[in-house]
C-alpha cells in the first residue's frame, strides 16, 4: 500500500538484505574455492585452479560414498518414520476430545525446542551397552544378550535416527494437525457426509488429498534435515565407529578443521549444498506460489 | 453410540501411549539428575530419587557457569538485532508496492534454509582475518546473518494477515510508513514479534556448529559445553543430565510459558500463514 521511495528501501530493507546478500556471497564464495587448491596457510597469490580435482578425488574416496550412503539412509530411516508417525498423531488428535488435545500436544512438541546437544548427550546415555537405560530395561525383561548399540558400525546409525525420530516428530505433527484443522478441510468433509460417504471414503477421498501440501512441507523440509544433519551424529558417534555412522557435514567439518583441507572441504559443502537445493529450490518455488496466490 | 465410545478410548490409549514414550527420556533426565552416584550405580534408572541431591547441580553448574552467561549475552543481542531488522524488512515485503517483493521474498525463503555448511568455512576465514574468532562481536555477527531470513518471515506472514484499516487510517492521518511502522504496526505486532523473537532465541541458544567452530575458550556457548560434559563426565550419568537439564532450562520454560507463541512461529517459518 505504501510507495517505494529510496529512504524507505535504505531504511526497511538495507540491513537485513545486506546481510541476506553476505549469505549467498559466501556460498558462492564456498563453491568456488572448492575448485581451488585453497587451504590454511596458502596465501591468495598462490591460490591454483584445480578443474574438477577436489571433486574427482572425493569420488575416488570410499570414505566419501559411506557418507553418501549413510546420508541416503537418513533419508529413508528418518523421513519416513517421522512423517507417518506425526501423520498418525495429528489423526488421532484430531478426532479426540479437545481437553485431551491441548495436554499431548504440547508433550509431542516439546523435544523440538531442545537442543541436540542435549538429546546427543541424552540418547547417547540411554544407548550405552553397559549401563545405558535401554538395554537395562531389555535385560530386566529377560533379554539377556548386550546389544553394543552405539558401538556395532553395523547398526550405531539406528540409535542417532531415533533421537532424530523423536526430535522432529511433534513439529511434523503440527504441521499436519493445521493442515487437518483448516476450514476448507472441514467443510469438504461436511459436504461428504451429507453426500452419505463413510468414514474410510472421507478419509481417502478428501482427506489426505486435502492434506498434500502439509505432507509436501513435511517431506521437504525432514528431507533437507537429513541432508545437513550433522550436531546429533557428531555428538554421539563422531560418525564412528570408524566412519559408519559418518555423514557429509561431518566429514566436511573434519576435512577443514582437523585436516585444515579447505578446498576439499568447501567440495563437500557445495555437495551438501547442491542436494539441498534439488529439493529446496522447487519447494520455495511452490510454496512462495501458493502465498502470492492467496494474499 | 457404543461404537463410537470404544473408538474414543482406543485413540485415546495409543495417544497417552504415544505420549508416554514421549516424555520417558525427559523423566528419566530429570529424575537421574537429582540422584546420588550411589543411586545411579544401582540403574534402577525409572525409580524416583531418595532425595533431591543437588551436589549434581552445583558441580554442572560451576562447569557452565561461563557458557551460560555468554550465551545469555550472544543468543539475546542477537535475537535483539535479529528483530529489529528482521521485522522491519518483513513489514516492506509485506506492505509496500514493490514490483520485486515476491522475488525478495523468494531469496529469503531460500536463505532461511540454506545448510550452514554453505558459508562455514569463509565465514570461519574472514572472521580469523578480522580476529572475530572466539569473541562476542563474531559469533553475534553470524547469528544474525544466519537468522535474519527468519525473523523476516515470521513478521512478514504476520504482516500479511493484519486487517489493512489500520494502515490507511494512519495514511489518510499523513502518517509515513516509517512512523506507522514504528507507531502503530509494532504495537500491534507483539504476538508476531514474541513469536520471532521465541524462534530465534531458541534456534541460536540451541545451535551447535558455528558455536564449536567460533566459539572456544574466550567465548563459550552452551551447546558445545553440554556435549564436552560427556567426555569430562564419563559414565557420571547423574551430573550430565544435571549439564543437560540446566542447559536446557531456557527454551524448556520459554515452550512452556510461550507455547502458543513457539508453535505459531514454527509454523509461519514454513509459510502457511
Amino acid at each position: 500500500m505504501w510507495k517505494v521511495e529510496l529512504k524507505y528501501i535504505l531504511f526497511f530493507l538495507l540491513p537485513a538484505f545486506s546481510l541476506i546478500s553476505l549469505l549467498y556471497a559466501l556460498t558462492v564464495w564456498t563453491f568456488l574455492m572448492s575448485f581451488t587448491n585453497w587451504s590454511f596457510g596458502v596465501r591468495f597469490s598462490n591460490l591454483k585452479l584445480v578443474g574438477f580435482a577436489n571433486y574427482a578425488e572425493l569420488a575416488s574416496n570410499p570414505r566419501f560414498w559411506v557418507n553418501l550412503r549413510n546420508n541416503i539412509a537418513w533419508l529413508i530411516l528418518f523421513v519416513v518414520p517421522t512423517t507417518v508417525l506425526g501423520l498418525i498423531l495429528a489423526y488421532l488428535l484430531e478426532s479426540s476430545p479437545l481437553r485431551l488435545e491441548r495436554i499431548l500436544r504440547p508433550i509431542f512438541l516439546y523435544p523440538a525446542a531442545l537442543s541436540f546437544a542435549v538429546s546427543g548427550v541424552l540418547w547417547s546415555w540411554i544407548y550405552d551397552p553397559w549401563e545405558g537405560v535401554f538395554n537395562d530395561i531389555l535385560f530386566k525383561m529377560g533379554f539377556k544378550e548386550v546389544i553394543p548399540w552405539l558401538d556395532d558400525p553395523k547398526i550405531a546409525i539406528f540409535p542417532i535416527i531415533t533421537a532424530a525420530i523423536w526430535q522432529y516428530c511433534g513439529f511434523a505433527t503440527i504441521i499436519f494437525l493445521a493442515a487437518l484443522r483448516s476450514g476448507v478441510l472441514k467443510d469438504a468433509i461436511e459436504a461428504a457426509k451429507v453426500d452419505g460417504a463413510g468414514s474410510a471414503r472421507i478419509l481417502i477421498d478428501v482427506i489426505l488429498p486435502n492434506l498434500r501440501h502439509a505432507l509436501l512441507v513435511v517431506v521437504s523440509l525432514l528431507t533437507i534435515f537429513s541432508l545437513k544433519v550433522f550436531d546429533l551424529v557428531w555428538i554421539m558417534t563422531r560418525g564412528g565407529p570408524g566412519y559408519a555412522t559418518e555423514v557429509l557435514a561431518v566429514y566436511m567439518y573434519i576435512l577443514a578443521f582437523q585436516q585444515d583441507l579447505l578446498a576439499p572441504s568447501a567440495a563437500v559443502a557445495t555437495i551438501i549444498v547442491a542436494l539441498t537445493s534439488a529439493v529446496l529450490l522447487p519447494y520455495t518455488y511452490y510454496a512462495i506460489r501458493r502465498w502470492s496466490k492467496r494474499g | 453410540m457404543v461404537r463410537i465410545r470404544l473408538g474414543n478410548v482406543i485413540t485415546a490409549s495409543i495417544l497417552i501411549l504415544a505420549a508416554i514414550f514421549f516424555l520417558a527420556p525427559l523423566y528419566i533426565m530429570v529424575v537421574t539428575s537429582f540422584k546420588t552416584p550411589y543411586e545411579v550405580s544401582r540403574m534402577e534408572y525409572l525409580s524416583l530419587p531418595r532425595a533431591l541431591y543437588l551436589l549434581n547441580y552445583f558441580k554442572a553448574f560451576s562447569r557452565m557457569s561461563k557458557a551460560l552467561l555468554d550465551t545469555l549475552l550472544v543468543t539475546s543481542t542477537s535475537t535483539a538485532i535479529c528483530v529489529l531488522i528482521g521485522t522491519a524488512a518483513g513489514y516492506f515485503l509485506a506492505s509496500f508496492d514493490f514490483k520485486y517483493s515476491i522475488h525478495l521474498c523468494f531469496i529469503t525463503m531460500l536463505a532461511s534454509f540454506l545448510p550452514y555448511q554453505a558459508i562455514l568455512i569463509p565465514l570461519t576465514v574472514i572472521e580469523s582475518f578480522l580476529r572475530l574468532t572466539d569473541t562476542y562481536v563474531g559469533l553475534i555477527f553470524a547469528y544474525v546473518m544466519l537468522n535474519v531470513p527468519l525473523a523476516t518471515l515470521i513478521p512478514m506472514a504476520f504482516f500479511l494477515a493484519l486487517p489493512r484499516e489500520l494502515e490507511e487510517a494512519a495514511l489518510i492521518d499523513g502518517c509515513g510508513p516509517i512512523y506507522t511502522f514504528s507507531k502503530v504496526v509494532l504495537p500491534a505486532s507483539k504476538p508476531a514479534l514474541a513469536s520471532t523473537a521465541i524462534l530465534v532465541f531458541t534456534s541460536i541458544w540451541n545451535e551447535f556448529l558455528i558455536a564449536l567452530t567460533l566459539g572456544g575458550t574466550r567465548v563459550k556457548m552452551v551447546a558445545p559445553v553440554i556435549a564436552e560434559l560427556k567426555g569430562c563426565y564419563a559414565a557420571l550419568w547423574n551430573l550430565q543430565m544435571a549439564g543437560a537439564v540446566i542447559g536446557s532450562l531456557p527454551p524448556l520454560l520459554f515452550f512452556i510459558v510461550a507455547g502458543k507463541y513457539f508453535v505459531r512461529g514454527l509454523l509461519a517459518g514454513t509459510i502457511r500463514g
